[in-house]
């Protein structure tokens, strides 16, 4: 049994950036708990490409020309429990098509929900500016099918905990983010615990100086995401062809018109990958969507 | 008898005016640390909006501040606004009344 594309998109989305002088960066979690009583809304089609066949670092010839997209559509939607606390569900949409030089395949359909809960831990405030740390944990539930090909989910129940860190200015912003998965296992096969992390420089390029609100907004997100991911199990016997790291930087750039829209594009360009074994590498990818308010 | 008659009009002059009720719509300007971001700002605006009372709310990211103007007749308690912008999510620093302030007469 292989690890489910989708997989890797499953742990880059249970712990979205949620629903921010700037807007929250587009890939990193920022520290700023704003649930506005479930009525923030994120809705983004992510793109997740693998077409390059890897051994450890390097690239090889693929005889079976392989090669995976994933559409991920994940509805989430916050809750500010209190002002410190928020709970969170995140629901993927699924589009995933496999292909190879035997034909296509495509799975369309939900896949694995989470839900996150964070809790401020540091908050200073000052004029225009704060710094925070939060403590977040997750749990990713097995709701996607397994039966369809390629799945959909991967069939386990995996937890999650990490922290979230920000300082955040009158223009600039510099937020971070490690977590660390413990991944389940299903019918025998069992995946392989996650440590990521993720830093982001967010700039407001338009207005320079933000006044009285509101105003449209431009900000400039610049973010790295890394992976370090164990290597796989099928009845305790170690999968050789699974696991390794891997360094993706993701340049974006995010619009705010009004009180209740916000629309940001982002692309993910992997610049370091070291798979363990024979794998398909990750390939280009990217994020436009949108968060709205619901007055 | 002219001071009688200067008297006379002198208390049904003053008299009236102890009768009117003099409406001030007061303003608080809530100095607000941590509001870096739109977003926030949007948070802040809805939970003052549930107070009862006021009238407008408009808030300035770069001064770091909240203007309420609060409905004629109406107080609200110090304690109660920093209460509200601590539930939000944020620091206030001080609330103070704006110099200026509306009277009408009934």
């Amino acid at each position: 049994m292989k690890r489910p594309l989708t997989f890797s998109l499953l742990v880059s989305m249970a712990m979205p950036p949620s629903s921010l002088a700037q807007g929250p960066p587009i890939n990193t979690d920022t520290p700023i708990l704003l649930g506005l009583e479930g009525k923030a809304v994120m809705l983004r089609s992510m793109f997740l490409s693998k077409s390059q066949l890897y051994q450890y670092e390097s690239t090889i010839p693929d005889p079976l020309d392989r090669s995976v997209l994933a559409t991920a559509v994940p509805l989430v939607v916050p809750y500010n429990v209190t002002s410190d606390l928020l709970v969170g569900v995140i629901a993927p949409l699924l589009s995933v098509r496999s292909k190879s030089t035997a034909g296509s395949l495509t799975s369309t359909g939900l896949g694995d929900v989470s839900v996150v809960a964070k809790h401020v831990l540091v908050q200073i405030d000052d004029l225009q500016e704060t710094f925070r740390i939060l403590g977040k944990a997750g749990v990713k539930f097995p709701t996607g099918s397994k039966t369809v090909t390629p799945a959909l989910g991967t069939g386990s129940w995996d937890v999650s905990f990490g922290t979230v860190a920000g300082w955040i200015g009158k223009r600039f912003g510099l937020y971070g983010e490690l977590l660390y998965a413990l991944n389940g296992s299903s019918e025998g096969y069992s995946y392989g615990n996650t440590l990521s992390y993720s830093v982001a420089l967010g700039f407001r390029i338009s207005p320079a100086v933000y006044e009285t609100y509101p105003l449209t907004q431009w900000n400039l997100y610049f973010e790295a995401i890394g992976k370090y991911v164990a290597k796989d199990a099928v009845n305790t016997v170690t999968n050789e062809n699974s696991g390794g790291q891997i360094l993706i930087l993701a340049p974006g750039i995010q619009w705010i018109p009004s009180r209740v829209l916000l629309a940001e594009v982002a692309f993910q360009v992997p610049v370091f990958q070291s798979l363990n074994g024979t794998q398909l590498g990750t390939g280009f990818g990217a994020i436009v969507g949108m968060r709205f308010l619901l007055n | 008898m002219r001071l009688k008659f200067t008297s006379l009009i002198l208390l049904f002059g003053i008299l009236p005016l102890c009768f009117l009720q003099a409406r001030a719509q007061d303003t608080l300007v809530v100095r607000v640390d941590g509001l870096s971001c739109a977003y926030c700002a949007y948070s802040l605006e809805k939970k003052l909006q549930e107070l009862d009372g006021v009238d407008k709310i408009g808030i300035n990211l770069k001064d770091g501040t909240a203007t309420l103007t609060l409905k004629e007749g109406v107080a609200i308690k110090d304690k109660i606004i920093e209460k509200t912008v601590k539930e939000s999510g944020f620091t206030p620093r001080s609330v103070k009344k704006k110099d200026e302030s509306k009277t009408r007469s009934k």
